[in-house]
């Protein structure tokens, strides 16, 4: 069989590099693309409405959660939901369909 | 005639030596790839049976259909797709540039990085620490560290393509390195720009870069790797060249020059610029092209072989993912036709065309390349022809059942529903319920057929297959007393020599 010329400790050291320089670059691209090049008057302004919008999320998280904490206010109490599943389950509360509720559909 | 014959000897002496070279990383990627589909099918079984039987397993929350949904996917791809297609490339890539892998300890230990954070992505997700994003569910810092570990896989392939013996490169190979190049740039793509818009408050932007993410994975990962797959085993089996060679060329750069526009048409109507979307559905509909491409190689050079193709699991495996491309593709386009997106746009049609083509086009042509490669780096011969047969068939009736009923059919009825607000709600839970008991059905089917291929998968990986120089054919028995001739012939050739 003939020798593989091709086959070289500097080649496969090369490219070895090359491959990780390519997963560098990608990774540069990606960031000079987000940093330098979407940097126009509507990038701009959404990014400062997209600001606004995480604040208000947080408080949202926030008051949801405060919301669905453990509470207990004379007889009633309130379960986080993931304390309901079983109880859900146990009291036959899952087979129920939309339809049985009641209630008119939001459409 | 001799030195015909000292070159033969040299050239199966060579591809010995890199079957054995590559035995442990690529049967540990096959291995566990196969238990993660397992795994994810069991989530999409969970998943699709809530949403006709809410009360199962409502015991514990980690069950919800908001979390065993994205754990099913994510298991499918990062779980058995990626690892699969790991496996593939590198004993191709390694097969087709003849050189023995040097590194694979390294890739190995690479591979059980992975399986450990898909492993802890999923425990994540399934606990409710997801990050809520389609096909990025895992956690930002896990899939960084599946993007650093891929590199310490995919490098391998790319020095041994570097290093390759002869000058001629195969179609298989342009495939393989496009995938191999083409996968960090989707990842680090998908997930880089997802996660800014995500941390500047740009819900759109995040849907949108998913959009383009998934399609990306589908068409410029999944694809190439499972033509490539395609474009070996067919030739190879049949022991004919690949039919036209320019159209496997031409279909190949169909797909890198269209792939990459793909997957905005999901936006239609989003405050997006117009064209994007258009641009996109034009793209998904180009991207037939390479699919009639391989369904014609591959047919054309199977052609007068039908005994070669009722006798090889290999090749039936691959046949079935040609045809699943060419349905997934023609699907995708007809999906990506305006009319039909009002219908398809957010129904469940969209998932259930992921499925097609994860499950019936790639799967299958995985499938075959591991019916092909496992007994090659074994040293053994699968153990039994009907558990093949089973898995084939299985596979094939739970993936049509799906493909069919529930993305065809229940796509549209459920795009229909949400077409139409006037309609009574119990009526709409109603139509759509025959189809969720659909999939739940399919994916039984198929985790049938898989539970079939993993533990015949496993029991080659312990060694314990037919010790035997006949392949393992499922039909067409070529003696009297065994499907496969006679058993333990290896040891007689040994001992006779």
């Amino acid at each position: 069989m003939e020798n593989n010329l091709r086959d070289t400790p500097l080649r496969r050291f090369n490219t070895f590099w090359w491959g990780l320089g390519l997963f560098v670059a990608f990774g540069l691209a990606i960031f000079i693309i987000k940093n330098f090049v979407q940097t126009d008057e509507v990038s701009t302004a959404d990014t400062a409405r997209g600001k606004a919008r995480i604040i208000k999320l947080e408080q949202v998280k926030a008051e949801q959660s405060a919301l669905l904490e453990y509470k207990k206010d004379g007889d009633s109490v309130q379960l986080p939901p993931h304390a309901l599943f079983p109880i859900a389950s146990e009291i036959k509360l899952l087979d129920t369909t939309p339809a049985d509720s009641g209630v008119v559909h939001g459409k | 005639m001799s030195t015909t014959n000292s070159s033969n000897i040299e050239d199966t002496q060579l591809r010995a030596n890199i079957d054995r070279s590559l035995r442990h990383p690529v049967m540990f990627f096959f291995t566990s790839g196969a238990v993660w589909l397992a795994i994810s099918l069991l989530l999409g079984i969970i998943a699709s049976a809530k949403t006709h039987s809410p009360e199962f397993l409502s015991c514990c929350s980690c069950f919800n259909v908001g979390r065993t949904m994205p754990a099913h996917m994510s298991t499918l791809i990062y779980g058995w797709g990626a690892q699969a297609g790991f496996g593939v490339i590198l004993w191709l890539m390694s097969r087709l540039s003849r050189q023995e892998c040097k590194q694979s300890g390294l890739i190995l230990a690479a591979g059980h990085v992975w399986n450990i954070f898909v492993g802890i992505g999923t425990l994540c997700v399934l606990l409710g620490a997801g990050t809520g994003i389609t096909w990025m569910a895992f956690p930002k810092s896990v899939m960084i560290v599946l993007c650093l570990t891929y590199f310490l896989i995919g490098i391998w392939a790319l020095i041994a393509f570097r290093v390759r013996r002869g000058g001629h490169i195969y179609i298989s190979q342009w495939y393989l390195l496009a995938s191999v190049l083409w996968f960090p740039w989707i990842l680090l793509s998908g997930l880089a720009f997802t996660h800014f818009y995500l941390g500047d408050g740009h819900p759109l932007m995040v849907t949108a870069s998913t959009a383009w993410f998934r399609s990306a994975i589908m068409f410029l990962f999944f694809t190439p790797v499972a033509v490539a797959s395609a474009y070996y085993i067919t030739p190879k089996v049949t022991g004919r060249p690949v039919y036209s060679y320019s159209l496997a060329i031409f279909g190949f750069w169909a797909l890198a020059i269209f792939g990459p526009w793909a997957g905005m048409q999901r936006m239609m109507g989003a405050s997006i610029p117009a064209f994007i979307p258009y641009l996109s559905a034009g793209a998904v509909i180009l991207l037939i092209i390479p699919a009639i491409a391989l369904v014609i190689n591959v047919l054309k050079t199977v052609k007068d072989s039908s005994e070669t193709v009722a006798n090889s699991p290999s090749l039936k495996f691959t046949i079935a993912g040609a045809a699943g491309m060419l349905v997934f593709t023609v699907m995708s386009a007809f999906m990506s036709l305006p009319d039909a997106l009002k219908f398809t746009q957010f129904s469940i049609a969209q998932y259930g065309l992921e499925l097609t083509g994860i499950l019936g086009f790639f799967s299958m042509c995985m499938f075959g390349a591991i019916y092909f490669i496992v007994p090659r780096i074994t040293n053994r011969e699968w153990i039994s022809a009907t558990m093949i047969t089973q898995h084939y068939w299985l596979f094939i009736y739970g993936i049509a059942f799906i493909s069919v009923f529930y993305t065809a059919l229940g796509g549209f009825m459920h795009g229909y529903i949400l077409e139409m607000p006037t309609e009574d709600p119990s009526a709409a839970v109603g139509r759509l319920f025959p189809y969720a008991v659909g999939l739940t059905t399919g994916f039984v089917f198929i985790l049938f057929a898989v539970f079939m291929f993993c533990s015949h998968l496993m029991l080659m990986w312990l060694r314990l297959g037919r010790r035997s120089n006949h392949p393992t054919l499922l039909a067409g028995h070529a003696s009297h007393s065994s499907p496969h001739g006679p058993e333990g012939d290896i040891e007689k050739l040994e001992s006779a020599k």
